[in-house]
């Protein structure tokens, strides 16, 4: 809707904006106005209101023009405009207007005549990926274009925060596309400003009053041309370069796509050394620093180029995550075969001490995925053995590592070893077979999920039957979420270190997040502010790292002393 | 302001991206199509401002040696894609960002390198191992700790504004030369496998660069030295 009022210029001055830009601006007297005749398309064929403005002495005013003023107020004025509005009728005769009809943000025009008619909001100006943008200085400039005839762009949100400018225009030729016009606007404006979507169409959509029809044109479905198609779903080599990436890039790892660049997510030459180095622990490939420039750089390429360099991949089962002259800690993989969580945590243990990762069986190669707690654990001690053949052993598992580490610890003891620290960070307790399981998916089932009843009750008949054996199990995750929720674990009568975030515990209601019942005395509970992420992210890992770290130099001091 | 640029001199300019921001100008801005693209494959908002601001700070920067207005200013692929001055041959430059401070250096007639990186706690363990020369890995071994990470960022920008001075990237084998990890060392190229003739035709020296940060430059011949020069619109 515009709004108009009548005003007198009386100089020229600047300001800073919030932001702290310094604009010109144009300060105006801008009423009060008073208006002296509604017209509507009844009595005049058009709908416009007149406004005077600017005092005039009655006796200067001559006398038809006094019988106008009249009609309205005491008052006669100087000047007399039309504007041309929508809806006359909310207004009436004698009605004063003031400066108040504005408000902070409105977009002015200066007529031709010296009038400055309010064109909109400023809602006009839109954040794209953060950048401040005049949508109407894009149209503008797509107006500029030669073959353009008439052109609206317009902000869709395309729902999930994935707002985008979407541009329909006519042209005047028909060989002109809507990619030469992206080409166009490359060289006129920056990335962001270009519109996701140009839609050429034959005409715009108008409304009875000519005005273009905006609540139309979004009902037009663009063909999304921008620039980042929809990706798809990265494959297990892919998850392991994404975690891997995400942990030298500061970066939400949902927002890293298998088609992104790494050079495009803030990666400079030393991270991209780093990635290849990281590259070569975890799946024993060495590729050229230059791959990261000249091959792609991107998740997608470089999973296949490391397909392509071990056809029949050895995945190194035991990563050396830090190195050190001390006696190692090993932590475990987590659900998935995950062992990027402990990157940030190995980086903040004391520069001595080495770190060790020990990796799931069957993950990038074709040797059978592990489905059982104790199988992951077996596989794990058969490794562990290879670096230190005897006790006493640092383990250490965050989440579902813990339930892994803990079944080491437990087979270990088993066979008489010993281990010197058991360290669980934030693991909950798999509540499997009890009745426990059981409460919590039918409290699912009347929030209307289906899904832990459906597998409770599959795991259930599956063991009945002992078909779980026959389960061929497509991916890690899916082997490990089975043997995580068939775990029953045993009691374990040793010192345990459990690190635990406050947030978790608040989540479980318990203390021990589920294990207390399965550990005696030597249960040691550490808190730590936070979440179950947060726990292992910078800066907030530090603190666990020094917890973590202490613990090792007090059971290393001892064993030592005796 | 024009600045004079001598041969015997390297000027050395620092700036702050995330600082001494400007209102990038919207519809006139200088930015070539090339640049525009770039900015906009950058994924995340701040990657794309700094990049844009660098650039804009490069042409401003530039412009102060050409006399040339920031928008006409053409890049052109020299010796080993380094980009060149289309018009202005003579006029050699590198550039080099981190964390929201750029390093330009502009020399006459003069290869030059510069590398900045700002510092980070990390295990730099299989870098070193694998992109380090033996002699390098030697002098690591003697330091730990704290140290140790600055004795690396030492040698590794000192690397890597030799590499971009000779502007062949990193598909040089970086284990094939070594760079001393001493501290303000001025000369610090001790070998490369490719010949002693390297020796005496680079220097590489390392610079002051803002605190938290590590930077190195690197310029054909041993006679000139570093100008620093201050930033101001």
């Amino acid at each position: 809707m515009s709004r108009g009022i009548l005003g007198k210029k009386l100089g020229m001055t600047g300001m800073f904006t919030p932001e702290g830009r310094f604009v010109p601006v144009t300060v105006i007297e801008a009423g009060p106005c008073v208006v002296t005749q509604v017209k509507t398309k009844d009595t005049d064929g058009y709908d416009a209101l007149q406004l005077g403005f600017g005092g005039k002495r009655k006796d200067r005013v001559n006398k038809p023009l006094q019988g106008h003023f009249r009609k309205s107020s005491d008052q006669c004025f100087r000047y007399l405009k039309e504007f041309s509005v929508a809806n006359p009728g909310d207004y009436s005769l004698g009605q004063e207007l003031t400066v108040e009809i504005f408000k902070t943000g409105d977009r002015g025009r200066w007529l031709e005549d010296g009038f400055l008619q309010v064109l909109g909001r400023c809602d006009g100006q839109v954040k794209i990926n953060g950048f401040r943008v005049e949508i109407a200085e894009v149209e503008s400039m797509i107006l500029d274009l030669p073959y353009v005839g008439q052109a609206v762009v317009v902000l869709e949100n395309g729902g999930a925060g994935n707002r985008g400018l979407v541009a329909y225009l006519t042209v005047n030729s028909e060989a002109v596309t809507s990619g030469d016009i992206r080409t166009a606007l490359n060289d006129m404006l920056p990335g962001y400003m270009i519109p996701g979507s140009i839609t050429v169409l034959s005409q715009l959509p108008l409304t009875s009053s000519g005005k273009v029809d905006r609540k139309a044109l979004s009902n037009i479905k663009p063909v999304r041309r921008g620039p980042r198609p929809k990706s798809r779903k990265p494959n297990d080599c892919e998850k392991q370069l994404i975690a891997i990436w995400r942990s030298l890039l500061d970066v939400d790892v949902k927002s890293i796509d298998v088609r992104d660049n790494f050079f495009d997510l803030g990666g400079s030459s030393l991270l991209a050394a780093q990635m290849i180095d990281q590259v070569e622990r975890f799946f024993a490939t060495k590729l050229p620093l230059d791959t990261v420039w000249f091959q792609g750089g991107t998740i997608e390429s470089l999973a296949a180029l490391i397909g392509e360099k071990s056809p029949a991949v050895e995945v190194p089962s035991l990563v050396t995550i830090k190195e050190g002259p001390r006696l190692p800690l090993f932590v475990v993989h987590v659900r998935g075969g995950h062992l990027s969580d402990y990157y940030h945590l190995a980086r903040c243990l004391s520069p001595e001490q080495s770190v060790i990762g020990l990796q799931a069986r069957g993950i990038f190669n074709h040797e059978p995925l592990d489905s059982s707690v104790r199988s992951m654990a077996a596989y794990c001690i058969e490794n562990m053995k290879r670096v230190q053949e005897t006790g006493p052993y640092l383990i250490a598992g965050y989440s579902s590592g813990g339930t892994v580490a803990f079944e080491m610890a437990r087979q270990l003891h088993e066979r008489g070893e010993s281990v010197a620290m058991l360290a669980m960070l934030d693991t909950f307790c798999p509540s499997t077979g009890s009745a426990r399981r059981w409460k919590k998916a039918m409290a699912r089932l009347v929030e209307g999920k289906t899904h832990d009843i459906r597998d409770a009750i599959y795991s259930a008949m599956m063991r009945c039957l002992r078909l779980d054996r026959l389960i061929k199990f497509r991916d890690p995750h899916s082997a490990h979420k089975w043997a995580f929720m068939n775990y029953n674990p045993r009691k374990y009568g040793h010192r345990v270190d459990l690190m635990l975030a406050t947030d978790s515990i608040q989540r479980a209601d318990d203390e021990t997040l589920g294990w207390g019942r399965f550990l005696g005395d030597g249960c040691r509970v550490h808190k730590f502010v936070g979440d179950h992420v947060e726990l292992i992210k910078y800066p907030r890992v530090t603190e666990l790292a020094r917890v973590l770290q202490e613990r090792i130099d007090k059971v290393q001091a001892r064993d030592g002393a005796s | 302001m024009k600045e004079e640029l001598s041969f015997e001199q390297v000027h050395l300019w620092t700036v702050h991206l995330d600082t001494d921001r400007e209102e990038l100008p919207i519809s006139r801005h200088p930015f070539s199509h090339h640049e525009l693209s770039r900015a906009s494959s950058y994924k995340f908002e701040q990657l794309q401002t700094r990049f844009l601001m660098g650039r804009l700070r490069l042409r401003q920067i530039l412009s102060l040696y050409t006399g040339c207005p920031i928008e006409q200013l053409e890049f052109t692929p020299g010796h080993g894609g380094k980009p060149l001055l289309k018009k202005y041959p003579k006029i050699r430059f590198s550039l080099s960002r981190s964390d929201g401070v750029q390093m330009v250096a502009v020399a006459y007639d003069r290869e030059v390198g510069v590398d900045l990186e700002k510092l980070r706690n990390d295990d730099f363990g299989g870098v070193v191992a694998r992109f380090f020369s033996p002699a390098e890995k030697a002098s690591l071994q003697t330091v730990a700790g704290r140290e140790m990470s600055e004795v690396f960022f030492r040698i590794w920008t000192r690397k890597e504004a030799y590499l971009k001075a000779m502007g062949v990237g990193l598909s040089y084998s970086l284990p094939a030369f070594t760079m001393s990890g001493r501290i303000g060392d001025t000369d610090a190229l001790v070998h490369d496998d490719g010949g002693d003739c390297a020796l005496t035709s680079w220097r590489v020296a390392e610079i002051s660069a803002p605190a938290g940060f590590n930077a190195a430059l690197a310029a054909a011949g041993k006679e000139w030295e570093c100008h620093y020069c201050q930033f101001s619109l």
